[in-house]
């Protein structure tokens, strides 16, 4: 998209979403620190490069917000007081929304007459008389706002004016890029040092238990006095059992940290039918309650989601109280620019202080003798939500049921 | 057979029943070992401990990595308790985890 877009004869090798850099996940402007934080000199060079080339007194790196109604200036030079403190005007100021809903520059010699703008309150609060603005990208191309160049005059913009703001505006846009490789990185990282720590500690003890287990069997087998404890074999055979399951799930975890996922419409309905079919036997045989509402289309990787659906079915039906029939209920709705999804159950729940540890690799609230598992179910569910720029949550109360909330951006990744 | 009167008896908390059964099975071996018991949750150990703590085992072996209440929170719990409940209470922390 960007590559198009490019004036000059130099490669945008940080503009490619393919094949060389690895693929960034979603993070929000607040994530990143490009909005409601300190100036960065990162980006006030930037904008002060287009006041010092373009000769104009103000320039701006504005981001523009529709769903709070304003544009933020990430970076601002020569703007008047209140503005210079504030650094945000509601979108009644901002030509810059025009740059972001047209994907394009937006060349204005003179605001009065110009028919677009001519309304626009900037005109008499800020004084923006010349505007001239080229938009900035988020890593996932999408325009989120705009470089621009200001004057309180008329001024004819020239081809190089356009020329040099483009290719300042793809500094930006590298740099918030940048900024999202560095923190996906670091969540990475992390990722993999819960992964080492559970690859040494989790499947070591079953490793161990598998080898104490077969030096039992051994001193029962060496003893002709003692008929060998048929207790061993059984707990061998679940132990190894256990661990295929493991390594299995944690193929399946770590494969997901590629994140070369095509992201499609999917129809959540269908990502729900599809995983109550595969659960349809022990969804029959515990006699569930299924209830599923109409939910809308999201964008992500169908096979993923209905992995998510189907872990947390599994849960829901896994975990239930053996005193009533167990119901599962599924409702969807928007709030804002959010699809979230309710997952309704009538299970044991989880007491408060466990709540928050459901989603780390490994963890499990119930001996296996209670309840088989692996542990890591949730933390899988969790992943993939990340990878859709998604949330997963949940609220219980114990002996009452779990509620588990599935959250999607509208417009991510 | 042993004679479980004089020798001390042994709780295990542990939610592993492979951890149960090798302790059970090493504690049978062991002359100076009186009854095994096991618990699979902290909690419930807990509660035993607070319903009739004349009845606790002389020796407490304690997992800390356990689903539900952990070692350090079952340890924590039972810090807070009274003082000659506590005189009663000889814990062993049993871990591999370098975590906790």
């Amino acid at each position: 998209m960007l590559v198009s877009r490019m004036t000059s004869d130099q490669p945008m090798i940080l503009m490619d979403p393919g094949s060389r850099t690895a693929p960034l996940r979603y993070h929000s402007l607040q994530a990143l620190g490009l909005v409601d934080c300190d100036p960065e000199p990162q980006f006030d060079r930037l904008t002060r490069l287009v006041q010092q080339t373009l000769k104009v007194p103000v320039a701006l790196v504005s981001l523009v917000e529709t769903s709070r109604d304003r544009q933020y200036f990430k970076s601002q030079q020569g703007l008047p007081e209140p503005w210079a403190t504030t650094r945000q005007t509601p979108l009644s100021h901002s030509f810059c929304q025009h740059v972001v809903k047209q994907d394009e520059p937006l060349i204005v010699e003179n605001a009065v007459k110009h028919d677009l703008v001519v309304d626009n309150l900037a005109i008499q609060d800020l004084g923006v008389i010349a505007y001239l603005g080229v938009p900035i990208y988020a890593p996932n191309s999408t325009p989120i706002g705009a470089l621009c160049a200001i004057a309180d005059k008329p001024k004819a913009w020239s081809e190089h004016d356009i020329q040099v703001l483009h290719a300042i505006a793809d500094s930006v846009s590298d740099a918030i890029r940048l900024r999202s490789a560095i923190r996906t990185n670091q969540e990475l990282f992390e990722e993999q040092q819960a992964f080492t720590y559970a690859l040494s500690h989790d499947l070591k003890a079953p490793v161990n238990s598998i080898h104490s287990l077969l030096g039992e069997l051994k001193n029962d087998m060496d003893d002709p006095n003692v008929d060998m404890d048929p207790k061993l074999i059984d707990l061998c055979l679940t132990v190894s059992g256990r661990m295929k399951a493991q390594i299995a799930g944690l193929s399946q975890f770590h494969a997901l940290a590629e994140n070369r996922h095509r992201l499609e419409p999917v129809s959540l309905s269908d990502v729900v039918l599809e995983s109550l079919c595969g659960l349809r036997h022990s969804i029959h045989e515990c006699q569930a309650e299924i209830d599923v509402e109409q939910l809308p289309e999201v964008v992500g990787v169908q096979a993923l989601l209905v992995s998510v659906f189907q872990n947390l079915f599994d849960n829901a039906i896994k975990y239930r109280d053996e005193s009533r029939r167990p119901s599962v209920k599924i409702s969807g709705s928007s709030i804002g620019d959010e699809v979230e999804v309710l997952i309704r159950d009538n299970g044991i729940g989880i007491p408060s202080q466990f709540q928050h540890r459901v989603f780390e690799i490994f963890e499990r609230l119930h001996s296996q003798a209670d309840y088989e598992g692996t542990g890591l179910g949730l933390a899988i569910c969790q992943r993939i939500m990340a990878l859709h720029g998604g949330s997963i949550g949940l609220e219980s109360e114990p002996n009452v049921g779990t509620t588990v909330s599935v959250r999607f951006k509208r417009n991510a990744a | 057979m042993n004679d479980h009167s004089t020798k001390p008896s042994v709780l295990f908390v542990d939610d592993d029943p492979v951890d149960q059964l090798l302790y059970q099975r090493l504690g049978n071996r062991c002359e100076a070992i009186g009854t095994i018991n096991t618990e699979s949750y902290a909690d419930r150990a807990l509660a035993r401990i607070l319903d009739t703590p004349e009845l606790i085992e002389d020796l407490i072996f304690l997992d800390m990595n356990l689903p539900r209440m952990s070692g350090i929170e079952f340890l924590e719990s039972v810090d807070k308790l009274s003082e000659d409940i506590k005189a009663r209470l000889n814990i062993v922390v049993a871990t591999t985890s370098i975590r906790e």
